[in-house]
């Protein structure tokens, strides 16, 4: 029933307003407990902190549906929050009876909302006094400040409609006792709290478990009606299996929804943002799609909306501004998710005016975040850092849209809970960017199952390049002993081997008599032979994280339950690769790009490569560029007809990829053979088309610490500019991105 | 030694009883395969597969600086951050101590062990330790 008149209202902003609803009656729940505990132990900075931002949050969100007058009503609350939290005001019993007052106007404004589809009319006139009136001197009390006859407010009933047979006590009162509106409100299911079933995340984890232990049985119910033989048992069996699969099918997909979900309020943020602050932005989001479990939807939910709020109303210039720097007056913000092995990646970039470190710093020192000598000592990295301290706000003013101190800390904090980092890369001038990463928890993993000592272990199937027999008995040893160390000869480089058993404290058996598989892996950026016992088969499995000190077996990302019941280790290789002290190692000459190789796959780069290491290429007969080693993944040499142009880029095959093709030598001739150097940036693959490699060289850039961004290096006494392939990649593919 | 009466699910541990108290105790699951773990610590003896969760199993001798045998039971205990396996020789029984039964540890008893027992008491002809929950929450000595 209030679905129906709010479509009329607010037409397809229903779903947002519905979940605003559910979810601020939630966090009102909570409130309430909360604000009791308060009372009870003033001291309890993190109970206030909680309550402040779920009201900030309220006021927020109000504020983008428009509805304004619960919008006043939460800012007036938060102005009350804020100043308890600075410590500028005390906890009294008259200050948490406001504060309780207002989650019950708060309801009963929702109960409208939900009813009529607005707020307006609404009468908060008693409720503002009474949080003012304790806004002052703490003698100062309720009922001194609001009479009981001005106390109580007429409010029009509601529109009344015809499916709606409810009547709502027309009046409201400012006591502290909840009025007959307000309780009713308490007591009454909403319709929209009715319509949608939330399920606890638990309990789908609960769910997801049990159908775990289904498929094992179940598994064992069908080997042993094969071996009995029993002609039902196995045609039971089988259907047993299809519904067991359906099922954890079903559960699993349960927890997923595509993160487009958690955008859908961002236009509109951005939409009232950029005019809160006369400011023109574009909102540009790729990867909507990308699936992501259910928990984390949740925890970067509220990050999201800060971050984008900040990057319109911090971030992004004034078109003047804009002009006057030569760009576009138009800002744009950039929303980019992605999957990466075991990751999920979200980005928040926008092309502003970057972070200023001095700013930073100068206002960290404003604020009492940081001593001046303390400052000193720190890195620029460091002075970066601060902006995740709490209480950091770079806003001058304290406006409805940000700059309440209500920030990065929160967003560092809620993505830590999950096992996420939150990254910051800016360039003065150019803009920034915030990276979310946090670990898909309930990722099904395709993993390839490898045993040694009798033992399973799981290795990401992406990481998986090869495999090749180790018989003792033929001809030439794919493992050669090169100066001691065991090395593999892997299409045309060298690549160092690791013995599974030798990782494991075991001793070493290379050269060794007994038959074993060899799998090269990529780990880290490196390329590695892992040495095994024996290679079972592909399985996916549901990674779960290492309990207690068994996670700081680093070497070891978590565990699983095989289909025979058995349990795996997920092998770390980048961990495994670094502890073996096994780099990512870069060959110099130029390999012939085999067309045969499978491409790999994607690499996660657990292991960051120095920023201070660059391939020197040749591009226009001695210009020279350098290229950050930390984003090359590898050297090949393509054949024209392995380039295709597709539209206005270019497109070379490698392998069974077609990868971006920027070309830096301005269009040289190609014959037969051109040199591509291949990056890797977000998860996407770029191949850069140069003249020739000259060199890998060690040198500290003169300015930026992040790659791809324009910088210089010095070499043999030459200044070589470093390639800013991010910019590249972003100007040529458009639509590759 | 003032102790209220308690409900203990007894085991035997490196030629010692030893008692838990059965509030903690989530399940006896005697014979489990358990997963060896490369590289843990002495005092775990890996994993084990508990209606799909993967629960760490601690070597209870081990921890207590008793001698360590095969210890082919698993006893599982509600760990504050989650469940956690035992090791032990075998399964006894559940006994009732009253309070007025308990003793304090004897300061003879090796300060390994004595760092998880909590209290003694004599159960029929012998001598019980009783041990410390908190054994479940110190896996092989490394806090989680």
């Amino acid at each position: 029933m209030g679905a129906f008149r709010r479509e009329a209202s607010v037409g397809d902003l229903d779903g947002i307003v519905d979940e605003f609803i559910v979810e601020s009656h939630e966090s009102l729940d909570r409130l309430d407990d909360d604000l009791v505990q308060l009372e009870a132990d003033p001291g309890a900075t993190d109970l206030l902190d909680g309550v402040f931002r779920a009201v900030h949050t309220i006021k927020g969100t109000s504020g983008f549906l428009a509805f304004t007058v619960l919008e006043a009503v939460s800012h007036s609350g938060e102005n009350l929050l804020a100043r308890l939290r600075s410590g500028d005001l005390m906890v009294t019993q008259a200050r948490i009876d406001a504060l309780l007052h207002l989650l019950d106007v708060t309801r009963a404004m929702l109960e409208r909302i939900e009813q009529t589809g607005s707020d307006a009319g609404y009468e908060v006139q008693p409720i503002m006094a009474c949080l003012n009136s304790v806004l002052g001197d703490d003698e100062v009390t309720i009922a001194g400040a609001v009479a009981p006859d001005t106390a109580t407010v007429a409010v029009p009933s509601p529109a009344s409609s015809p499916e709606s047979s409810r009547e709502l006590s027309p009046a409201i009162s400012t006591a502290p006792t909840p009025a007959p509106e307000v309780l009713e409100s308490l007591v009454r299911e909403s319709s929209v709290r009715a319509s949608s079933v939330r399920v606890d995340i638990a309990v789908l984890d609960t769910l997801m478990r049990l159908v775990g232990e289904l498929v094992v049985t179940r598994n064992q119910l069908v080997r042993q009606a094969h071996v009995d033989a029993d002609s039902v048992a196995v045609a039971t069996a089988l259907r047993l299996n299809l519904i067991t699969t359906e099922l954890q099918e079903s559960v699993m997909r349960a927890r997923l929804q595509p993160v487009g979900q958690v955008w859908a309020t961002l236009p509109r943020v951005v939409r009232d943002v950029s005019l809160a602050c006369g400011k023109q932005v574009d909102l540009v989001v790729e990867g909507r799609d990308t699936e992501v479990d259910r928990a984390l939807l949740d925890a970067v939910r509220d990050p999201l909306v800060h971050l984008v709020r900040n990057a319109v109303d911090h971030g992004i210039e004034s078109p003047a501004v804009r002009v006057a720097a030569g760009k576009p007056p138009r800002g744009t913000v950039t929303l980019r998710a992605g999957h990466v092995v075991g990751e999920i990646v979200l980005d928040i970039v926008d092309d502003g005016a970057g972070i200023s470190r001095t700013a930073i710093a100068a206002r960290a020192l404003d604020q009492g975040l940081v001593s001046a000598a303390d400052l000193d000592r720190l890195t620029q990295d460091e002075v970066l850092d601060l902006i995740f301290r709490p209480g950091f706000s770079t806003a001058a003013a304290v406006t409805t849209v940000s700059g309440r101190g209500v920030g990065l800390d929160v967003v560092r904090a809620g993505l830590e809970r999950v096992g996420g980092t939150v990254e910051v890369h800016t360039t003065l001038g150019q803009g920034s960017r915030i990276r979310l990463r946090a670990p898909l928890t309930l990722a099904i993993a395709a993993t390839l199952i490898v045993t040694q000592a009798g033992l399973p272990y799981a290795l990401g199937l992406t990481h998986v390049l090869d495999l090749v027999d180790v018989d003792p008995a033929a001809e030439r040893m794919p493992v050669e002993l090169v100066a001691g160390a065991p090395m593999h000869r892997w299409r045309g480089s060298l690549v160092p081997v690791l013995d599974l058993g030798v990782v494991f404290g075991g001793p070493s058996t290379v050269p060794d008599d007994a038959p074993r598989l060899l799998v090269v892996v990529s780990a880290g950026g490196a390329v590695v032979g892992l040495l095994v016992d024996d290679v079972v088969d592909t399985q996916e499995i549901v990674v779960k994280p290492l309990a207690g000190p068994l996670r700081t077996l680093d070497v070891f990302s978590g565990a699983a339950v095989l289909g025979d019941g058995q349990i795996a280790l997920v092998l770390d290789l980048a961990r495994v690769a670094d502890r073996h002290g096994l780099r990512a190692p870069i060959s110099t000459g130029i390999q012939p790009n085999n067309p045969a190789i499978p491409a790999q796959r994607s690499i996660t780069r657990h292991v960051p490569v120095p920023d201070d290491e660059f391939v020197v290429v040749t591009v226009r007969s001695d210009d020279r560029v350098a290229i950050a080693l930390s984003l090359v993944e590898r050297l090949a040499e393509v054949a024209s007809s392995d380039i295709d142009r597709v539209g206005d880029s270019l497109v070379v095959r490698l392998g069974a990829e077609a990868v971006l093709l920027i070309d830096l030598t301005g269009g040289a001739p190609i014959d037969p053979h051109a040199a591509v150097v291949v990056c890797r940036l977000r998860g996407q693959r770029v191949a850069l088309r140069v003249l020739a490699v000259v060199d890998i060289v060690e040198s500290a850039r003169s300015e930026g610490a992040w790659p791809g961004a324009p910088a210089h290096i010095l070499t043999d006494e030459r200044v070589i500019e470093v390639v800013d392939v991010d910019r590249l990649v972003s100007e040529a593919a458009g639509v590759h991105a | 030694m003032s102790m209220p009466d308690v409900r203990y699910c007894t085991f035997l541990v490196g030629g010692h009883v030893v008692g838990l108290d059965a509030g903690v105790v989530h399940q006896v699951i005697g014979r489990v395969p358990i997963r060896h773990v490369p590289l843990a610590p002495a005092a775990i003896r890996g994993l084990t597969r508990l209606r799909g969760e993967i629960v760490p199993v601690v070597h209870l001798a081990a921890t207590l600086g008793l001698p360590v045998g095969e210890s082919p039971m698993t006893v599982i205990v509600r760990a504050r951050k989650g469940l956690v396996g035992l090791s032990v020789d075998r399964i006894e029984s559940v006994v009732d101590v009253p309070g007025a039964d308990h003793d304090r540890v004897p300061s003879s008893v090796a300060t390994q062990a004595a760092r998880y027992l909590s209290a003694t008491a004599v159960v029929g002809d012998c001598l019980m330790l009783v041990l410390d929950p908190a054994v479940a929450e110190d896996l092989g000595g490394v806090e989680w």
